[in-house]
């Protein structure tokens, strides 16, 4: 039965931008997000050194600057964050001390420690890796799949990533499998390019998926396998982290969409304030509606300083007028299409209808707390409603009991 | 650079319920292109009038309850298109107002519009006009014997269409070219089989329409009419027959296409199509008229949610276990 309807959605390759070429890019400034703890450390005018530590446990100088203001920002994706705003001075060649190095044999603790001081964010689930991982060593999972994957067209540094630097990746493995010695390990991907691309790879690693989105999820319903990921950025942070002793200051963020002239894969500092990174990119002065985040589920950016994280992924900009065409929403004309992409086999269109009642039939709301948020029922709407963020407002609904 | 706030506007698919619409449109536009050669100016009328009654109906209610009027919403035009396609060449044009009307009037607006419609108009219009004037609704001018049809309603010579001749057990007499391109007696729409399955083809193709309940629909009213033939020529002639005469085709194809009205669940949709399907059969066997489609389609309106709750309930009931048999490590 599963295999006769086809879960998930096919989305267009990869539209913008066509090459998996990385351009290392810096702004004059930084924004960066004090991250776990929002309390600053480095007092205000203070110049500071490449991976200097700016918060009490994380949020690290991406090169070498100073120190003007500390602001609370709006993140579309992490919510209301304190931010170290940083005049950066990038010419200024000197090295930070290799701190954290650790040489000859890893063993397990060492490298959490480094993970940890690193501060690397495993862009792929958006948690902190060193959590995860201890997370995942005590868990019975079946594999750690590194994620190549280029479903959402509008990401996917991940690959090129990969390409550019294979052996990183494998050394990265290595330590992956030092760390959790039960678990097996596997290097997943999906698109045309990386088929072309995927030489060096070896054989008890390799794992192709299908083209549709949410490649990962889809993968994972279909095998039953209890699996995780880890991106590419992550298991390359980690490797800086234990053989140089750097901490993750740098993110790779595809930057696409039809207001641009220049859309790229651009490799900047964590804390790059998006209006900076955009007029970089060709955005000129013409009003525009920024995504931030996969194409699928990202969210809108209002702040032009808001700050590109380790999970950023992809900024997409679009024009307000043809935003403004497609906004009228149409009523549920009962397609079913929903459920029949839903890789989770759950019923958004009972959900969107039992919200629309009063009071919420609890019911109605079946397995909504197993919704992963991937986007797909919106996308498929044929009246466009929105009904990703009925699935979230119906498991928040779930969660507290039922009241409104 | 200056950020502005809005919706998202996040990747859409290409089609959306609107496209949808204009696509039936489209496809029932092209099917109306045959009835209108084989039957002259009147057919023509007959459809671009019942078209632009639904319409004026349509903003008049919104004008009336003040609500905004769509003009890109063209689910009455297709409702108009059905019926007018639905009805003999030869049916005088206050029938098919009078049904109009009712289709919008009665079974469209007061359940809310488009989206909300339990029952199809088209079906509840057709429906209604048959019950009170059948003699006008089943009665066909003999088309190949060459006389022409006037532009004001008078009296022609009428032949049973192929459905009335196999409810008294004879088997109709036409030529399978002339079956395929309908010129044969029938509504002057639903007889053009060719017409109609190019142009389904075209709306699975786009997206526009599901194909699970039409092919359930056509695939189980063939079963029937091989298990129980009323034709005692065996069940090939049969099925061929039952299902290229009348309105068996036009009904599955487009009425039961509608997404408003079948049931939203993949296997709801193949249940709906199926009972339809018999439902239709039955009534061409043991009912008072001899086209059952809609009536079918209306009866099953009233079944689809039904159906699917049904399947709903059956998937949670077995869901239940696959929930607790493997720890959840889906991220995000």
């Amino acid at each position: 039965m599963k295999g006769l309807f086809f879960k998930g959605v096919q989305l267009a390759d990869r539209q913008t931008p066509t090459e998996h070429i990385i351009t290392p890019w810096t702004p004059t400034r930084a924004v960066v997000p004090l991250l776990p703890r929002e309390v600053g450390v480095v007092p205000v005018g203070t110049v500071v050194k490449k991976g200097t530590l700016l918060g009490e446990e994380g949020g690290f100088a991406p090169e070498n600057g100073m120190v003007t203001e500390y602001r609370e920002i709006a993140h579309p994706l992490m919510g209301k964050v304190l931010c170290a705003v940083m005049e950066l001075c990038p010419h200024d060649e000197t090295e930070d001390p290799e701190k954290y190095a650790l040489q000859g044999a890893h063993n397990r603790e060492d490298i959490l420690q480094a993970v940890r001081q690193a501060g690397i964010i495993n862009e792929a689930t958006g948690e902190y890796l060193w959590k995860e991982l201890q997370q995942w060593d005590e868990s019975l999972l079946e594999y750690v799949a590194v994620d190549l994957l280029e479903d959402d067209p509008l990401c996917g540094a991940g690959a090129a990533l990969f390409v550019s630097d294979r052996e990183k990746v494998l050394r990265g493995m290595e330590y992956l499998g030092d760390v959790l010695p039960e678990i097996s390990r596997k290097i997943v991907w999906n698109s045309r390019w990386m088929e072309e691309n995927q030489e060096g790879i070896p054989k008890k690693y390799g794992l192709r998926l299908k083209k549709r989105y949410p490649a990962w999820v889809l993968h994972q319903q279909e095998s039953g396998a209890c699996a995780v990921r880890i991106g590419v950025q992550a298991l390359a942070a980690l490797v800086e982290a234990v053989e140089e002793g750097k901490s993750q200051t740098h993110t790779i963020v595809t930057v696409a969409g039809e207001m641009l002239t220049d859309p790229g894969m651009y490799l900047v500092p964590i804390g790059t304030p998006i209006g900076e990174l955009l007029e970089h990119c060709g955005a000129g002065a013409r009003p525009c509606q920024v995504v931030m985040g996969p194409a699928l589920t990202g969210q809108a950016v209002l702040d032009q300083d808001a700050p590109v994280t380790a999970n950023t992924q992809g900024i997409t900009v679009w024009s307000p007028q043809k935003a403004k065409l497609d906004d009228r929403v149409f009523p549920c004309i009962g397609c079913g299409k929903c459920q029949s992409a839903c890789p989770m086999g759950l019923e958004p269109w009972v959900v969107q209808e039992a919200l629309g009642l009063d009071p919420v039939p609890i019911p109605m709301l079946w397995r909504v707390e197993e919704c992963s948020q991937c986007g797909v029922c919106r996308a498929v709407c044929p009246s466009g409603i929105d009904l990703t963020a009925c699935m979230r407002q119906a498991a928040e609904l779930r969660k507290r009991g039922g009241l409104t | 650079m200056r950020l502005i706030e809005g919706a998202p506007r996040f990747i859409q698919a290409s089609h959306s319920s609107q496209s949808s619409m204009w696509d039936m449109l489209l496809v029932l536009i092209v099917v109306s292109i045959l009835p209108v050669v084989y039957h002259g100016p009147r057919a023509a009328i007959l459809i671009v009038g019942s078209m632009a009654i639904c319409m004026l109906c349509y903003i008049a209610v919104q004008l009336i309850t003040s609500r905004p009027i769509w003009i890109t919403d063209c689910s009455p035009l297709i409702t108009g298109a059905m019926i007018a396609l639905l009805m003999p060449a030869n049916v005088p044009y206050w029938v098919v107002a009078a049904a109009d009307f009712f289709a919008i009037l009665v079974a469209k607006e007061p359940f809310g519009g488009t989206g909300h419609t339990p029952f199809n108009p088209a079906a509840a219009g057709m429906v209604f006009a048959s019950v009170l004037w059948p003699e006008y609704v089943f009665s066909y001018y003999t088309m190949n014997s060459g006389q022409t049809l006037p532009l004001i309603w008078t009296e022609l010579t009428t032949s049973p269409s192929p459905t009335a001749w196999m409810r008294e057990g004879i088997q109709p007499e036409i030529m399978p070219f002339e079956m395929l391109w309908g010129r044969f007696e029938g509504p002057m729409g639903a007889t053009v089989t060719a017409a109609i399955a190019a142009g389904f083809l075209y709306l699975v193709i786009r997206r526009s329409a599901d194909w699970r309940a039409p092919v359930f629909f056509v695939a189980a009213a063939a079963c029937y009419a091989a298990l129980f033939p009323r034709l005692l020529t065996g069940a090939e002639i049969s099925v061929k027959y039952e299902l290229l005469s009348g309105s068996l085709l036009f009904c599955a194809c487009f009425m039961a296409a509608d997404p408003c009205t079948t049931p939203r669940t993949s296997i709801g949709k193949c249940l709906y199509g199926a009972l339809a399907g018999i439902l239709l059969m039955l009534l061409r066997n043991y009912g008072a008229y001899e086209q059952g489609g809609c009536f079918a389609i209306l009866l099953m309106g009233a079944v689809s949610p039904l159906l699917d709750r049904a399947v709903l309930y059956f998937r949670r009931g077995g869901a239940v276990h696959a929930n607790h048999t493997r720890p959840d490590h889906s991220q995000r």
